[in-house]
């Protein structure tokens, strides 16, 4: 933790709003990510992310200076959309959502890749949505975070073989949903072209 | 055919040695299942490293101040109506504990007498006063009217003052979203 940010926790410790504003501003990024991730839109990314912050500076007492303060944020984030996402048993992607967030951005430099990209991280949302909330915020922490199985581990209140054996079960479900949407659109593929059957 | 341990390897964040490495590749040039899985764990990654990144919209950090002052300005509100209710609860636990004690301490009876008595002298009183009134009255006519206007004018006035106490109230208790919202 840098000193900056030891005196903005201390700032905020004593009443200090604006200090943990400092706080907010630096980590609204990696917060909002991660819950964009497990929810799988900007409203209740926006939401949680929001109550996430909201949540650490009420608990700032209880943060363990020896940690990193960014995993402990994100593990408050990551525990907030857990409960959010078994509270609403929904479907991870809206339907509502999808066709608005396809639409590239033809104002960005290449919009072709744009559309691409924002067309496979649908594609990614829709495979994760299937996934158990607890071993989708481990999948979001290992690949979008960069964190280590202890990190994780740390962040999620698991052990670590705990967290070995959901990382393995996410990416073997990955895998299998991958198969299966393939040899989905193989077929939808296939049958403008196929004979009536009558 | 056994896919284990080669779908444990190909699954796993663990780097391999040469020999598993080697292992690994003459099985899945001999088993078509774990190839298939091979190639959609790579496509998996592939599609995790070139999803777009999501930022929220500008003006986070402003959203989250006034977000605070409103979950602030609900939880005063909160501790306002417990202490209210508590008060209530504690005014009623002492009344019905002097209730009670009164019961106990008195008998049931004399005290229903004492109250008949009471009431029937109250009314005996009331109506001296009603009498006394009625004779000044009659003895001066043009007191009559005035005294319509009094009891009009007391009677409106305690309506006024009850309908002040009321608003008071309840703009006491209503949780002021406009003024932190809309800043």
């Amino acid at each position: 933790m840098s000193e900056q940010e030891a005196l903005w926790i201390d700032k905020a410790l004593n009443g200090d709003d604006n200090a943990f504003g400092q706080l907010v501003e630096k980590y609204q990024k990696p917060v909002f990510s991660l819950c964009y991730r497990m929810l799988g839109n900007s409203s209740d990314a926006e939401d949680a992310a929001q109550e996430s912050f909201i949540r650490a500076y009420r608990f700032l007492k209880r943060y363990d200076r020896d940690r990193s303060f960014a995993t402990w944020l994100l593990s408050i984030a990551s525990h907030y959309c857990i409960d959010r996402l078994r509270k609403r048993k929904l479907d991870t992607v809206s339907t509502d959502v999808l066709p608005a967030e396809i639409i590239a951005d033809h104002h960005a430099p290449n919009p072709e890749r744009e559309y691409q990209a924002q067309e496979k991280e649908i594609l990614m949302q829709n495979l994760m949505k299937d996934l158990n909330p607890t071993d989708r915020a481990a999948l979001i922490l290992r690949y979008w975070h960069g964190y280590s199985e202890v990190e994780i581990a740390q962040a999620l209140d698991l052990t670590v073989s705990a967290v070995k054996s959901r990382l393995y079960r996410s990416r073997q479900a990955l895998a299998q949903l991958w198969l299966a949407s393939e040899r989905t659109s193989l077929i939808s593929e296939r049958r403008p072209h196929e004979s009536p059957a009558f | 055919m056994s896919h284990q341990p080669f779908e444990t390897w190909l699954l796993s964040d663990n780097s391999l040695d040469e020999d598993q490495e080697a292992a690994l590749q003459t099985h899945l040039d001999a088993c078509e299942h774990c190839q298939s899985l091979s190639t959609a764990w790579l496509h998996v990654q592939d599609t995790m490293t070139a999803s777009v990144s999501h930022i929220p919209e500008p003006g986070f950090t402003q959203r989250w101040h006034k977000r605070l002052a409103a979950v602030r300005q609900q939880r005063q509100h909160r501790a306002m109506w417990f202490l209210t209710l508590g008060l209530f609860a504690l005014a009623g636990i002492i009344f019905l504990a002097l209730a009670l004690t009164n019961l106990l301490s008195t008998d049931f009876f004399y005290a229903l007498s004492q109250c008949i008595a009471n009431f029937s002298l109250f009314a005996a009183r009331i109506n001296q006063v009603w009498r006394v009134f009625d004779t000044i009255t009659a003895a001066i006519p043009f007191l009559v009217p005035i005294l319509v206007i009094f009891g009009i004018g007391t009677l409106f006035a305690m309506i006024v003052l009850v309908i002040t106490w009321f608003s008071s109230v309840i703009k006491l208790y209503k949780p002021v979203h406009e003024g932190v919202m809309d800043q």
